[in-house]
């Protein structure tokens, strides 16, 4: 997304957080400022944001002392969950305790809510250790109340449904097959952003498509 | 059926075991030291049930009314360690497992995991705290050197502390500490206006509410020894609007138990920094007589019966 729009879209990482200019107020008001790709950045100039790591992690941070890595990473994702839900732009997700990208419900919650969303989960029975999950073969992306994916239609809303249910706007949901009786196998937080239809759609989302 | 986990050898989990003990409630405590010799079968439908084996014992989930959970970082337990890296592929899936049937299943929870989980960044469970009217301290959190500096100058008086739930003592910003402002260009660090006053500590059961005065002479009472400073709790009782606060915010954090650090300052304005989601209550019970285990035994029970 970044390449396909490079005055509008920026990438952030957690090398940005070793960057001076960093302000975040909590409890009183005060100009925030944020770093993107290096540089410091009014953050009322961010029109949007899409998260692509659930958290910051200790192999993100090689330019930390090791023995700090750990405890800079969870320091790092607490400090974001923070910036990210009190940002008044579009993001996607918004993150929640469990998770920077969005409700982290892992597999078996996903399997849960995929039956009582009125799915047709592949598994019944989950196993652990060792539990060896079905196969997906067919995707389907939800990017707000819309879908994208080679699949029967009853699945592209069937996905959608799932992510109502899950309160997310960007959801991938895996099939066992594309076909419209196909069982629900997970879903996961991110979307592949690389694929055009998605980063369009997206783009669009976040209404910066006359800038792209 | 009460189910523990946690590790056996935990004062609030040995407390707590103790009291169901005495009172003959059943239970049965699920040894987190174990997890090698455990494994865990849910079954998934419109509700998620199942089996934890604990060894060959067989722990049925349908059977669980309440739940009580004092559970550690299995890395730090010392069977997990020894058992190397592959072995903790597996403790995570069972740990999982477990704590995904803890979230969704509808017997008593102390506590939920998702709702634990704001414990994790202080900054953002303190939106929460703040809409259920308790007054949060001015805060900063930087990367930026002249920022905090220019926040402590504004402020007077300053300290800084973890964002994460990884414990840390609370400190105040000293001379000492000007000539490493530089250090935060390499972690966002937190910087609070420091608001005087008495401390409190609140522990919410349920509907019940224990309130515990600090009186202390160091910048955080839990380091009192270790800083050479003294600390004396005592029980004491709270405003019922100050009360009610507690409780709300406890309820919107969807805590059944909660520990709540709150200061009230010499104006009378009451503060809350943190809530802490597996209170250690028997630190607090042992110097206040408060019948905090007791307490919690009880929940746990209504959730049985």
């Amino acid at each position: 997304m970044a390449d396909r729009s490079p005055e509008s879209v920026c990438v952030m990482t957690p090398r940005d957080l070793s960057q001076p200019g960093w302000r975040h107020h909590v409890g009183a008001s005060g100009e925030e400022w944020c770093v993107v790709s290096g540089r410091p950045t009014r953050t009322a100039t961010v029109r949007g944001v899409i998260t692509r790591i659930p958290c910051v992690s200790p192999a993100d941070l090689t330019h930390i002392a090791l023995a700090d890595r750990e405890y800079v990473a969870a320091e790092m994702t607490a400090f974001l969950a923070s910036w990210l839900t009190r940002l008044r732009c579009p993001v996607l997700n918004r993150p929640d305790a469990t998770s920077l990208m969005g409700p982290n419900r892992g597999r078996e919650r996903w399997l849960l809510l995929a039956a009582r969303a009125g799915l047709h989960p592949a598994e019944r029975r989950y196993t652990a250790p060792g539990h060896e999950a079905t196969l997906a073969t067919a995707t389907v992306a939800v990017i707000g109340r819309e879908w994208i994916g080679a699949v029967a239609p009853e699945l592209g809303v069937q996905a959608v449904r799932l992510a109502e249910r899950a309160g997310v706007d960007l959801l991938t949901v895996q099939f066992d097959s594309a076909a419209a009786d196909a069982a629900f196998v997970c879903a996961e937080l991110a979307v592949d952003i690389g694929a055009d239809a998605i980063a369009s759609a997206l783009l669009e989302r976040m209404d910066m498509e006359t800038v792209a | 059926m009460i189910l523990l986990w946690g590790a056996p050898g935990d004062d609030p989990l040995d407390a707590i075991a103790a009291e169901l003990a005495r009172r003959g409630a059943p239970m049965t405590v699920l040894d987190q030291r174990d997890v090698l010799d455990q494994r865990v079968e849910l079954t998934i439908g419109d509700s998620i049930g199942g089996t934890i084996w604990n060894r060959d014992t067989p722990v049925r989930l349908d059977d669980v009314d309440s739940l009580y959970t004092r559970v550690y970082d299995a890395r730090q337990l010392s069977p997990v360690a020894a058992a190397g890296p592959e072995a903790w592929i597996g403790v995570q899936e069972i740990e999982s497992a477990i704590w995904a049937w803890a979230e969704e299943t509808p017997a008593l929870v102390i506590n939920r995991p998702t709702c634990m989980a704001s414990n994790g960044s202080k900054p953002y469970q303190s939106a929460v705290i703040e809409q259920c009217g308790f007054s949060i301290p001015e805060t900063l959190i930087t990367t930026d050197p002249q920022a905090a500096a220019d926040f402590w100058e504004r402020q007077g008086s300053v300290i800084y502390k973890s964002v994460s739930g990884i414990r840390s003592r609370v400190s105040r910003l000293g001379p000492e500490h000007r000539g490493r402002l530089e250090d935060v260009t390499w972690c966002p660090t937190q910087f609070q206006a420091w608001v005087p006053g008495r401390d409190h500590r609140v522990h919410v059961v349920g509907d019940a509410v224990f309130a515990c005065e600090v009186r202390s002479d160091v910048d955080d009472y839990r380091y009192a020894r270790r800083q050479g400073g003294q600390c004396e709790l005592r029980s004491t009782m709270l405003p019922p609007a100050v009360e009610a606060r507690a409780t709300a915010t406890a309820a919107a954090l969807g805590l059944c138990v909660a520990g709540l650090d709150l200061r009230q300052t010499p104006d009378g304005d009451w503060y809350c920094f943190e809530v802490n989601p597996s209170p250690c209550f028997t630190y607090y019970e042992y110097h206040t007589g408060q019948p905090l285990t007791a307490a919690v035994a009880s929940l746990l029970m209504a959730g049985h019966q």
